[in-house]
This record gives C-alpha cells, sequence and structure tokens, in this order.
C-alpha cells in the first residue's frame, strides 16, 4: 500500500513562502466556512426544494417528448411551463422577502439562482427523476406554509435590524403559537431570544437562551447569544 | 454503489416527503459552509458561491438525500459539488463575464493594512495556482492540502482507486508548484519595479 503523501504545509523540502500561502490559504479556508451563516440561507433553500417539487410535476406531466427538450434547454424552459411559471413566481417572491434578513451574515442571504445555464444539471435531474409520486399542479399546502413562515422570519429579522424589537418579539411569540415545532422553530426562537436582550429583559432572554442551546448546541446562533449571555445585564 | 445506481435506488424507494426535506435542510444546516467554501476554491466566484451552494443542495434532494451508511455526507456532497461547479465553469467559459476577473478570496482579519495587503496577495496566488489545475486535480488539492483528507477518502469520494487520487494529488501538486513560482516572481519583479519608481 502507498505511503499517505507528506502534505504541503508539513514538507520542509519546498520552499516557506509556498508552505506560508498554503497554511494561510488553509486558514483562511476553514474560517470562510464556519463563519458561512447556513441558517440564513435555509428559507432560500426550501423555497427552491419546493419550485423544483412543483417543476418536476409539471415534468411529469409533459411527457418523453417534453423531458428531452427540458434536458437540452435547462431550467428556464422549466419555468416557461405552466406549473414552472408559478413555482418560479412563489420562489422570488419568497426571496424577495427573505432577503434582508442578516443579523451579522458575512454575506447578504441571496436569492435562489434564477433560471440559467447553470442549473441545467438539476432541470435534467428533474426530468429524468421518477416523479410519479411527486405532486401534481398547484404548490401543496405545505410549500405555501412554508413560504409564508419564511417571509414571517425574514419580517422579523428586519423588525430587529430597525431596532424595533417589541414588534419583533411579539411577531416571533405568535409565530411559536401558531407554527409550534415547525422547520424554523430554532430560527424564530433565537430571534426571539435577541430581541429579548434588546429589550433588557435579561431573565426571560437568559432562560430561553440556555434552553435554546442545550436543545440545539451547535445552533448558529451560538455566538451571538452567548456574546449576549456574557454582557452585563440591563434589567 | 455507483451515485446514478443509488440516485435510482433511491427514487423507487422512497416518497419525497417532509422527512426528506427535513433531511436536506439538516444536511445544509451541518454542511453548507463546507461547501460553499470548496466550491470558492474550485473557481467559483464570491458572488455566485450561495446560488451553487443552494444547487449544490437542490441536486442531493433530488438524489434522495444523503443516506447514513453510504459513506460520509460531506464526500458525497464534494463529489456533487464537483459537478455543479464543473457545469458552471464550462457556463462561464462560454459567458466570458469573469474573463480576466481576479479570484475573490480575502484573509479573515485585517489587522495591519501592510501585512493585509499581503496576505491578500497570497491568498490571490494560491487561488491563481490553483486556477492553472484541471478540476479532478484542483479538487483533490484543496481536499487534500486545505481540508485535511485522506487520500482513501478522496478516492471514496470520487469513487475513483487511491492509487488515482495519490496520481491527481502529485500532479497537482507538480502543477501548483510550478504556477506558485511563477507568480512569486512576477509579485517580486513589480515590487523592484515600484520601488525603483520611488
Amino acid at each position: 500500500m502507498a505511503k499517505e503523501p507528506v502534505r504541503l504545509i508539513e514538507d520542509r523540502t519546498l520552499r516557506a513562502a509556498l508552505r506560508s500561502d498554503v497554511e494561510l490559504a488553509s486558514e483562511e479556508h476553514q474560517a470562510y466556512a464556519a463563519r458561512y451563516d447556513a441558517a440564513a440561507k435555509v428559507a432560500a433553500l426550501q423555497a427552491a426544494l419546493a419550485g423544483t417539487l412543483v417543476a418536476s410535476s409539471a415534468a411529469a406531466q409533459l411527457g418523453w417528448v417534453a423531458k428531452t427538450v427540458l434536458g437540452v434547454v435547462g431550467a428556464s424552459a422549466l419555468v416557461l411551463s405552466g406549473a414552472g411559471l408559478h413555482a418560479a413566481w412563489q420562489t422570488r417572491e419568497q426571496h424577495s422577502t427573505a432577503r434582508p434578513a442578516t443579523l451579522a451574515a458575512p454575506t447578504p442571504a441571496r436569492a435562489p439562482a434564477p433560471p440559467s445555464e447553470h442549473a441545467a444539471p438539476v432541470a435534467t435531474e428533474v426530468a429524468s427523476q421518477n416523479v410519479s409520486e411527486l405532486r401534481v399542479g398547484e404548490p401543496s399546502a405545505r410549500q405555501r406554509a412554508s413560504a409564508s413562515e419564511a417571509r414571517q422570519l425574514a419580517r422579523i429579522r428586519a423588525l430587529l435590524q430597525a431596532s424595533a424589537a417589541d414588534k419583533a418579539l411579539r411577531l416571533a411569540e405568535r409565530g411559536q403559537r401558531e407554527l409550534g415545532q415547525s422547520v424554523l422553530w430554532q430560527e424564530r426562537e433565537a430571534l426571539a431570544v435577541l430581541a429579548l436582550f434588546e429589550l433588557g429583559r435579561s431573565d426571560d432572554a437568559t432562560a430561553r437562551a440556555h434552553a435554546l442551546l442545550d436543545r440545539y448546541p451547535d445552533s448558529p446562533f451560538r455566538a451571538e447569544i452567548d456574546q449576549r449571555l456574557r454582557l452585563p445585564h440591563e434589567d | 454503489m455507483s451515485e446514478r445506481k443509488r440516485a435510482i435506488d433511491v427514487g423507487q424507494g422512497s416518497k419525497s416527503t417532509e422527512h426528506e426535506l427535513h433531511g436536506t435542510e439538516a444536511l445544509f444546516r451541518a454542511h453548507a459552509g463546507f461547501v460553499a467554501s470548496f466550491l470558492r476554491r474550485l473557481g467559483v466566484a464570491s458572488a455566485d458561491v450561495d446560488d451553487l451552494t443552494q444547487e449544490v443542495f437542490v441536486v442531493a434532494h433530488r438524489k434522495g438525500g444523503f443516506i447514513a451508511g453510504a459513506g460520509q455526507p460531506k464526500s458525497w456532497l464534494a463529489a456533487i459539488a464537483v459537478r455543479v461547479a464543473s457545469t458552471y465553469r464550462r457556463t462561464l467559459k462560454r459567458r466570458r463575464e469573469d474573463a480576466g476577473a481576479q479570484p475573490d478570496v480575502e484573509p479573515s482579519s485585517n489587522v495591519d493594512p501592510a501585512r493585509a495587503l499581503e496576505a491578500r496577495r497570497a491568498l490571490q496566488r494560491v487561488q491563481q495556482a490553483l486556477d492553472s489545475l484541471a478540476l479532478e486535480e484542483r479538487a483533490t488539492f484543496v481536499l487534500f492540502e486545505l481540508e485535511g483528507w485522506s487520500c482513501d477518502a478522496i478516492a471514496a469520494s470520487f469513487d475513483i482507486p487511491v492509487g488515482t487520487t495519490y496520481s491527481r494529488l502529485h500532479s497537482a501538486r507538480k502543477r501548483f508548484a510550478e504556477a506558485h513560482a511563477r507568480l512569486e516572481r512576477e509579485d517580486s519583479a513589480v515590487i523592484r519595479l515600484r520601488l525603483a519608481g520611488t
């Protein structure tokens, strides 16, 4: 069996400049991954997944000829088809409201890719999948609910960023009451905790922060909440 | 099991349920950072990283999601990311929109402007040297040198013999070192010219 090669940064026979550049790149590479705010982009993913479900259904209805065409012309054709158009509208609409939603995100949450050439493989996959079990036609109730939930989350974030913590908290609490253990429960609860801190309700905030972090120790909000927990209480 | 066979099996044996959606979302939360960082090193422009990261997970979802026991999720996602990046690069080449664009990799912290500039240039040298590699070599190099994966793990990810991984890595390192040395010489020449001009 061949021996595992020595990594460049550990190979003393190489130029020091090469090793130090690669070491710096490795550190930067890891740091980028660590600070990537996946939570802020979950809503965009949900919309994209909902869109592909509906688009898949359209492809199934169009039949083999249409599938072949779709495979060639890519996602843009899907969007131009009836149900695809509906899906695209839903996706755009969802992201236009989800976008402002970053609390210390390294890069702004971006809208899902518009139909483009590089989206073609997805369209091809969509067209070639077994779609018999997918829902046909209109977006499902769950897809509509996901879009609505994402919009609400974006609104809460926007209120927090606009220093309207009281309104943000009310909306988050309403979401927790009405939606319960939904997909974005963790994000909503984290924003509620941050709103409580903003309002100076440190006891409530601390209790809910600990409960949240106990339940989600790897929460993407952990650093921010930990930071707030360390600050002196104002009430 | 090949990717295609696995996808077919998954497609026939599962339903697109809420469980799958949640599975993809959990996968996204856990590994989106890795995928985004990997895509960037594969040459995806920063402005496109979010879209392409999302696309990787959409493809993953369409394949039925990750199945525990079929290797590591990161390995599976890395293989999908390479294919998504490959399509992206072909598209980019056709459009020529980014022709001549500098790699937009930034150092994570800027303390002293001179050192930050030096760090930025170092990162650009690495990215430009990576640009000289074929995609398969580049992916192997990034996973081994920057991610710290073993050659066995890389081989498993791309469903290739470990000997092929060694070969790709050897070739990638040779090309990378040559390109890096050339870029370093160019940087030195620029610095000398600037000093001479002052």
